[in-house]
C-alpha cells in the first residue's frame, strides 16, 4: 500500500458462529426496509442481544423469490438454539406484523431451523400449507391479506468478530474513515457489520474489575486513559473506532477487511488516520486469526 | 461426457417395459449393453434393441421413441431423462426425483403415484393422469407435473400434495377425492370436476366451476405472484402467467376447505 497509514503487526481474533440468511420482501422497498430494520434492531452483539444481525443487500424484483422488492438479512449466533429462538421471535414480532411482507429462506444447509414452522399456528387453523418443489410454505391469513413464509431456513457454520480498529487524530476524521470503509463493503455478499452504522465506539475487553461483568471497556484503546493505563495509543491519537465484520466464510471476512482498509487509505482524510489495528484477546479465545499484514498484501 | 443415448434399432411389434431405465444411472455403459429386458416372450439385451452411445448415465436421452414403450421414467430418482417422441403407458409413474421431459404425447396413467421430481410432457396425455398406483390409495404425493397439451378422463385422483399443471383441457371426472395440493388448469374442465374433495388450491380459467363457491373478499394474495415466479423458475419456462385473478372459497353445498383462483390470462 502506498498510503502513509501505519498498519499494526497484529491480528483480528474471530469466533466460530452459526449463521442463517432470510429474505424479506414487501410491496415496496419502504416497507421491506421497515421490516428489515425492525428485525435487525437490537442485534449488535451476542453478549446481550442473543444474535448479531444486519442487512446484507437489497433484493431487486428479479432476484427476490416473489418478484417484489426486499432485503437479504444475515443472522449470526453462538449456538443453534439461540439462533433458532431469536429468529422465530424476531420474525414473529417484526416481519409478521409489518404490512405486506413475506419471508423466505435465503440459504440451504444440512441443518434446517424453523422459520415459519411454528408461526403458522398464528393462523388458528386457517393457515394453508403449500409444498412447491422441495420447500414447504405457509400462508397465514392476516388483516392485510395473507402472510407468506417458508417453513424453515438453512443453518450453516460461519465466522463472527473479524474487525479493524481505526486510530485517528480526531473524531471527525475517524468517523469519516469508518463511513468510507462501511460504504466500500456495503454491497459485498456474505458479510454484515452488525453495529449501528457498522461502527463500534465501545470496543470491549474480556472481564472487568466488577465480578458480575463479563466484558468492559477496552482501556488500551481509550484516548482518555492513555496516561493512566498501559495504552496502545500514541500521543497523536484522539479517537478510536472499530468496525466489526461477520461473514459466512474466512475468505468473505478477509475480502471485506482488505476492501475496508484500502478504502480508508484512498480517502481524503487518510492523512489524519494514524494507524489501523485490530482487536484480539491474545489469540486464546477465538478460533480464527486475521493478520492485517497478510490480508493487505 | 456425452449423454447416454438410446435409439431403437427396430420397429417394435410388442410392448416394451422400460422401467429398468431408472437403474441405468448406476451402471457403466458396457454393463448397460448387456442388461436384459423382455420383448414379447423373449429376453433380449439392450444393445439388441437399441443403438447405444454416450457414457453420461446421469443424463439419458431416448430418441425416436414410440407409444409401444411403457414405464418410461418409472421409479426415476435423480438425473435427467429426455425422450423425443411419444411414449406408452405409466410414463413417470412412482417417480421420486430427477427430471423427465417428453417431447411427444403419452398414453394412460402418466405420473401415477409420483412422489417427487419434475415430469414435463410437451404434448397430451391419456386417462388417469397422476392417478393412484397399483398398491397405493393415493395419487400424486409430491412433485411437479406439467402437461402442455390436454389430459384425458379421471385425471388427478386422490392427490395428496404437489403441483399439477395442465395447459390444455381435462376430461370428465377429473380431480376427484383430492386431499390437498395445487392444480392449475388453463383449458376447459370436463364434467363432474373436483368431486368429493377435501382441500386443495385450484387455479383455473373456466369460470363455470366457480359458481358453486362463494367469492372471497378482494385483497392481495402474496402467494400468487410467488407461485408464478417459483413455478416458472422450477420449470425453466414461462409456464404460468396471468393478468388478474378472483378468489373463491367456501363451497356452497359441500363442506370442504378448497379454494379457487379464477385467472384471466
Amino acid at each position: 500500500m502506498k498510503s502513509k497509514i501505519k498498519i499494526d503487526n497484529t491480528f483480528a481474533e474471530a469466533f466460530n458462529m452459526k449463521a442463517s440468511r432470510i429474505l424479506v420482501t414487501a410491496d415496496n422497498l419502504k416497507w421491506a426496509k421497515h421490516a428489515a430494520i425492525s428485525l435487525t434492531g437490537f442485534a449488535t452483539s451476542v453478549i446481550a442481544c442473543g444474535v448479531e444481525a444486519g442487512i446484507e443487500c437489497k433484493l431487486s424484483k428479479k432476484t427476490s423469490p416473489d418478484g417484489r422488492d426486499g432485503y437479504s438479512i444475515l443472522l449470526f449466533s453462538m449456538s443453534r438454539s439461540a439462533l433458532e429462538k431469536q429468529l422465530e421471535t424476531r420474525v414473529g414480532q417484526c416481519i409478521l406484523t409489518c404490512p405486506t411482507t413475506a419471508v423466505f429462506s435465503g440459504i440451504e444447509g444440512d441443518d434446517m431451523i424453523p422459520l415459519g414452522k411454528n408461526l403458522r399456528y398464528f393462523g388458528d387453523g386457517h393457515q394453508i400449507s403449500k409444498k412447491i418443489g422441495q420447500k414447504r410454505f405457509w400462508r397465514i391469513p392476516v388483516m392485510d391479506g395473507e402472510f407468506l413464509c417458508e417453513e424453515s431456513t438453512g443453518r450453516i457454520p460461519a465466522i463472527g468478530g473479524g474487525n479493524i480498529i481505526i486510530l485517528a487524530h480526531d473524531r471527525i476524521s475517524c468517523l469519516k474513515a469508518c463511513e468510507t470503509a462501511i460504504e466500500s463493503i456495503e454491497n459485498q455478499p456474505n458479510v454484515i457489520t452488525p453495529f449501528p452504522g457498522g461502527v463500534v465506539r465501545s470496543g470491549s475487553k474480556v472481564g472487568s474489575k466488577y465480578k458480575s461483568l463479563i466484558a468492559s471497556t477496552n482501556d488500551e484503546f481509550c484516548p482518555t486513559l492513555r496516561d493512566i493505563v498501559k495504552s496502545k495509543l500514541s500521543k497523536k491519537v484522539g479517537c478510536v473506532m472499530e468496525i466489526v465484520i461477520n461473514g459466512l466464510t474466512r475468505d468473505d471476512i478477509e475480502i471485506a477487511m482488505r476492501t475496508a482498509i484500502k478504502a480508508i487509505a484512498k480517502a481524503n482524510i487518510s492523512a489524519k488516520i494514524d494507524t489501523i489495528s485490530a482487536g484480539n484477546y491474545g489469540g486464546k479465545l477465538g478460533q480464527h486469526k486475521f493478520y492485517l499484514k497478510k490480508i493487505i498484501k | 461426457m456425452k449423454p447416454l443415448t438410446l435409439q431403437p434399432k427396430i420397429k417394435f411389434k410388442f410392448r416394451l417395459d422400460l422401467s429398468s431405465i431408472s437403474i441405468l444411472q448406476s451402471m457403466s455403459s458396457n454393463k448397460i449393453k448387456t442388461l436384459t429386458l423382455m420383448y414379447g416372450n423373449k429376453q433380449m439385451r439392450y444393445c439388441d434393441l437399441f443403438k447405444i452411445s454416450g457414457t453420461d448415465s446421469s443424463n439419458i436421452i431416448i430418441k425416436s421413441s414410440n407409444e409401444m414403450m411403457d414405464n418410461v421414467g418409472k421409479n426415476f430418482v435423480r438425473g435427467s431423462l429426455t425422450v423425443y417422441g411419444n411414449v406408452g403407458h405409466c410414463c413417470g409413474s412412482e417417480m421420486t426425483g430427477g427430471e423427465v421431459t417428453i417431447y411427444g404425447n403419452a398414453l394412460n396413467r402418466v405420473a401415477s403415484g409420483i412422489s417427487g421430481g419434475l415430469l414435463r410432457i410437451n404434448g397430451s396425455c391419456g386417462d388417469y393422469l397422476c392417478g393412484k398406483s397399483n398398491h397405493k390409495n393415493e395419487g400424486i404425493n409430491d412433485g411437479l407435473v406439467i402437461i402442455k397439451g390436454n389430459a384425458g378422463d379421471y385425471a388427478i385422483q386422490r392427490m395428496r400434495r404437489g403441483v399439477v399443471i395442465v395447459k390444455g383441457n381435462v376430461g370428465k371426472n377429473s380431480c376427484t377425492e383430492i386431499i390437498s395440493g395445487t392444480v392449475i388448469i388453463t383449458g376447459n374442465l370436463g364434467k363432474n370436476f373436483a368431486n368429493k374433495i377435501k382441500r386443495g388450491t385450484f387455479i383455473i380459467t373456466d369460470k363455470k366451476f366457480a359458481k358453486n363457491y362463494t367469492k372471497s373478499n378482494l385483497c392481495e394474495y402474496n402467494f400468487m405472484p410467488f407461485l408464478v415466479k417459483h413455478l416458472n423458475q422450477l420449470s425453466q419456462d414461462k409456464i404460468l402467467s396471468f393478468k388478474s385473478f378472483e378468489r373463491f372459497c367456501n363451497h356452497k353445498t359441500v363442506d370442504n376447505l378448497s379454494e379457487l383462483f379464477v385467472i384471466r390470462q
